[in-house]
């Protein structure tokens, strides 16, 4: 995402400005002068608009589009590089030109197909777009097609394009004609409240639309830059993994706690709590929690809540670092081991081992069997989405290469060919988002399919999960959706669903599923080997002991 | 006469080398030859294709069935002939099995059989060319209103299913799950949401457990009917069906006759065994280059027991 990249450079050089001293009121100030920059850009990018209307503006901003793009994607994440204010400004500028380029591109983009069919090749309003980065572009040229356009008046569809550009007056097309398919689309899309994907690209960062929806940046102005930066690591993927982002979660929390400073009067414990509340609400905006998350949550309010009175400021802040640090090491770290000596004990020599939905406790028990010397085969299940490569090199570095090399023979999979190599795998390892109260795990999708598959084998299915993951919910079919509004199918997304596809199709893309009961033989934790419908007994223990006192 | 393209679609190439099969008989037996010699040209021709292509079969079950319909003709030429006092009614090749057949010397002289065969193979061309449209013919019995139809990657004789649902005002809906390692479910999304304007979402086989308590129907075409009535199918047909059987939803299968295959499904069989393509759908060629320790592997073909499916629709 550029415009990401972009906030993360700004945010970073008024990060580092207020990494020692935190609290709100600087956090206010620098969202001020963000405020400020933002209007001058504003103004500036309106000129820009109306010097780009043309074909031709369109060209020439793709070349300045370039540049940036470049420095875009490189733009580093690091805190310890400080970018120029000046320099943010003017690459904000470039992609601002850049996405009215692309918009004008678009426009014009009504492309016929050989077979006289009509695709709308949509505006990129959508981030998951913008990710590939791929403008469908017209057979024509741009103004082929504007000509095309004005002399059809009735076969058009930029009923979308109309809406999100109205400032761009090039286009004489009388409004669409409702089809269906393009109503539909427009429907499913604004029926799902994205703000972020959305509207990221709205007029409101433009010029302002006669009706300004509730952009993502104005949802998320008044969230402190610590939370904001966590923010675009979950929603770029940067941070990934339920155990990586509850640690960032919680690391960020202590830090922002340990800046806090209480203002005029006003208690400690309320208003910390409620500052949080409003942080973590927000934070949901960028990625839907992991289940996790939801956990860690809880546990910090409930510390802050079991605080004693009467203590003073450093005092506080002290007992709650100690008890982030405690759960850190107790839920997450800690029990990433004892899984993992349990899990290696059920490796044995000469294995085959089926794995998918790789966690980071799985990781641990590979590396743990390959220290030990054991030689196992590993088959990894892969789908179509890019995680193959990050899961494979994470696992090389857990295990190292060598003992990879010489320990394990590794074969890749398709997900759909499971059934073909089936028989030759000793034992399913699968790594879990969550465990609900009915016996189901949640996990990546596809893994529910490959525990149908491997316990019609008879083959057995053993999933992995830390107990801080254990949830209250209990969903009684294979969909978790706590964010999202539902399609019709109560998808269980993470950031997309129902999202058009170039050509308009309608792509679900499904990122988590629940593995019902039966098909689970059994979940190694950091308590014990349990059954799945073992997570009401667990919960009930834990609540019996606080989280704030003993773990 | 060998195959070139052999894919999962292999079928419209298959379809083909029937045709010219069919034309190319229909020429040699222009030519007059001793029945006997036609018989063995037609079984070393499809020895022939059989090892060219492997894993397809639908040109030799064309032949197989080509060789059936000749002895038949023949036989009942003879039997017309010879027993003209017999009991048994004039036209009774149905009532032919095989150890009647086995004595017959086929090198023996009969008339207008030549015709007779000619028919029978234009019957046959017939046969394959509406073979789509007579599966299609029973859509509306099949699909109810509101129902949600969830397919696998694409298949024309599906496609010609639902279309004709469609014709037939069936308001449904259709899930597209597309499979490796080809991914042509996206193919058949667009083609039924462009074309013909059926509702249509697409997704990766990976979500299809999560969907199927949702799903009416499973329809599916597939690549070869077996002898015990087990499908190879696309990889990725196996896991659905489970998935569909797991929370019972009826499975039916699409297929004309041509794909019915007299081989059974065992390890010995070389005919039904799986191929090997290269995964580059799946994993990128860069990233190999990380990847130097694994092997990947991408297979074309699922093998599918009986038990899973709840009905086949012919094109009879």
């Amino acid at each position: 995402m550029i415009w990401n990249d972009v906030e993360v450079g700004g945010l970073m050089a008024s990060g580092l400005a207020l990494e020692d001293r935190g609290g709100d009121e600087e956090g206010r100030n620098v969202l001020q002068t963000l405020a400020s920059i933002k209007s001058q850009i504003s103004s500036v990018l309106g000129l820009l608009q109306t010097a780009h209307v043309s074909a031709e503006g369109a060209a020439a901003a793709a070349e300045m589009s370039s540049p940036s793009a470049t420095v875009a994607t490189t733009l580093p994440v690091d805190e310890s590089e400080a970018i120029s204010r000046d320099d943010v400004k003017a690459q904000r500028e470039a992609k601002k030109a850049a996405k009215a380029a692309r918009k004008n591109k678009s426009l014009g983009g009504e492309s016929v197909t050989a077979d006289g069919n009509k695709t709308i090749s949509t505006p990129k309003n959508n981030a998951p777009k913008e990710k590939k980065e791929k403008v469908s572009n017209p057979v024509g040229g741009p103004k082929v097609h504007k000509e095309q356009n004005l002399s059809k008046p009735d076969s058009n569809k930029p009923s979308k394009c109309e809406d999100k550009a109205e400032e761009v007056s090039q286009e004489k097309n009388p409004p669409a004609k409702p089809t269906n398919t393009p109503a539909k689309i427009k429907e499913s899309i604004e029926a799902v409240p994205e703000p972020e994907v959305v509207n990221a690209k709205s007029s409101a960062t433009i010029e302002p639309a006669p009706k300004p929806r509730p952009t993502f940046e104005s949802l998320v102005e008044k969230v402190h830059p610590k939370f904001r930066e966590l923010g675009l690591k979950y929603s770029n993927y940067i941070l990934r993994g339920s155990n990586q982002r509850t640690i960032a979660l919680l690391s960020t929390t202590k830090s922002y706690i340990l800046g806090y400073r209480t203002p005029e009067g006003k208690g400690f414990k309320q208003d910390l709590s409620s500052q949080l509340q409003f942080y973590y609400e927000k934070l949901k905006l960028y990625r839907p929690y992991a289940v996790g998350m939801t956990t860690a949550v809880e546990g910090v309010n409930a510390a802050i809540r079991a605080l004693e009175e009467g203590m003073s400021d450093p005092q506080y802040k002290e007992e709650l670092e100690e008890w982030v640090d405690r759960f850190i090491e107790e839920k997450i770290t800690k029990a990433v081991e004892a899984i993992a000596e349990k899990g290696a004990e059920k490796i044995r020599e000469g294995d085959t081992i089926l794995t998918f939905s790789l966690t980071d406790a799985i990781y641990e028990t590979f590396k743990l069997a390959g220290e030990s010397g054991t030689r196992f085969n590993l088959v990894l299940a892969i789908t179509k989405s890019d995680h193959y490569l990050a899961e494979y090199t994470q696992l090389k570095q857990a295990m190292g290469g060598d003992v990879l090399k010489s320990q394990v023979n590794i074969s890749c999979i398709n997900l759909s060919s499971i059934m073909s190599f089936i028989s030759s795998v000793d034992k399913v390892f699968l790594g879990g988002h969550a465990l609900f109260t009915t016996g189901g795990v949640m996990a990546h999708a596809g893994a529910s399919t490959v525990a149908l598959c491997a316990s019609h084998h008879n083959i057995p299915v053993i999933f992995f999960c830390e107990t801080y993951k254990f949830c209250d919910k209990s969903p009684t079919d294979a969909f978790y959706s706590d964010v999202f509004p539902e399609n019709k199918f109560g998808l269980a997304v993470d950031k997309e669903v129902g999202v058009e596809d170039d050509e308009g199709l309608t792509v679900a893309r499904i990122c988590y599923d629940v593995t019902p009961v039966d098909l689970v033989t059994c979940v190694i934790t950091d308590i014990d080997m349990l059954p799945s419908s073992s997570v009401p007994v667990v919960l009930r223990v834990q609540e019996s002991r606080p989280l704030t006192k003993c773990l | 006469m060998t195959t070139t393209i052999s894919t999962a679609d292999g079928e419209k190439v298959m379809e083909d080398k029937a045709y010219i099969e069919a034309a190319a008989l229909l020429q040699i037996l222009e030519i007059s030859l001793k029945r006997g010699e036609v018989l063995r040209w037609l079984k070393n021709t499809s020895e022939r294709l059989t090892n060219a292509a492997i894993s397809e079969s639908a040109s030799s079950n064309m032949i197989h069935r080509l060789i059936k319909i000749i002895q038949e003709e023949f036989a009942a030429k003879k039997k017309i002939e010879n027993s003209a006092s017999s009991n048994l009614p004039a036209h009774a090749p149905s009532r032919l099995d095989s150890t009647e057949l086995g004595i017959v010397d086929f090198t023996e002289e009969v008339p207008d059989l030549r015709s007779d065969i000619l028919n029978a193979i234009l019957d046959l061309s017939a046969e394959l060319e509406s073979s789509g449209e007579n599966i299609a013919e029973d859509a509306e019995k099949h699909i109810h209103q509101q129902d949600v139809i969830l397919t696998v990657g694409k298949s024309r004789t599906v496609e010609k299913f639902l279309v004709k649902a469609k014709a037939k005002k069936r308001r449904f809906e259709v899930i597209v799950a597309t499979c490796g390692p080809f991914y042509t479910g996206r193919e058949m999304a667009a083609q039924l949401k462009n074309r013909y304007k059926i509702p249509v979402t697409l997704m990766e086989d990976t979500g299809v457990f999560s969907v199927m308590s949702r799903v009416s129907k499973v329809i599916i075409g597939t690549h070869t009917i077996l002898a015990n009535g087990g499908l190879k199918a696309i990889a990725g047909c196996h896991p659905i069906l489970l998935a569909a059987k797991h929370y019972n939803v009826p499975v039916l299968v699409l297929a004309p006759i041509y794909k019915l295959s007299p081989d059974y499904p065992s390890s010995n069989n070389v005919k039904i065994a799986n191929r090997f393509v290269s995964p580059e759908n799946l994993v990128k060629y860069e990233d190999l280059q990380v990847m130097n320790n694994a092997h990947v592997y991408a297979t074309v073909f699922d093998y599918v027991p009986p038990e899973l499916i709840t009905l086949f629709i012919f094109n009879m």
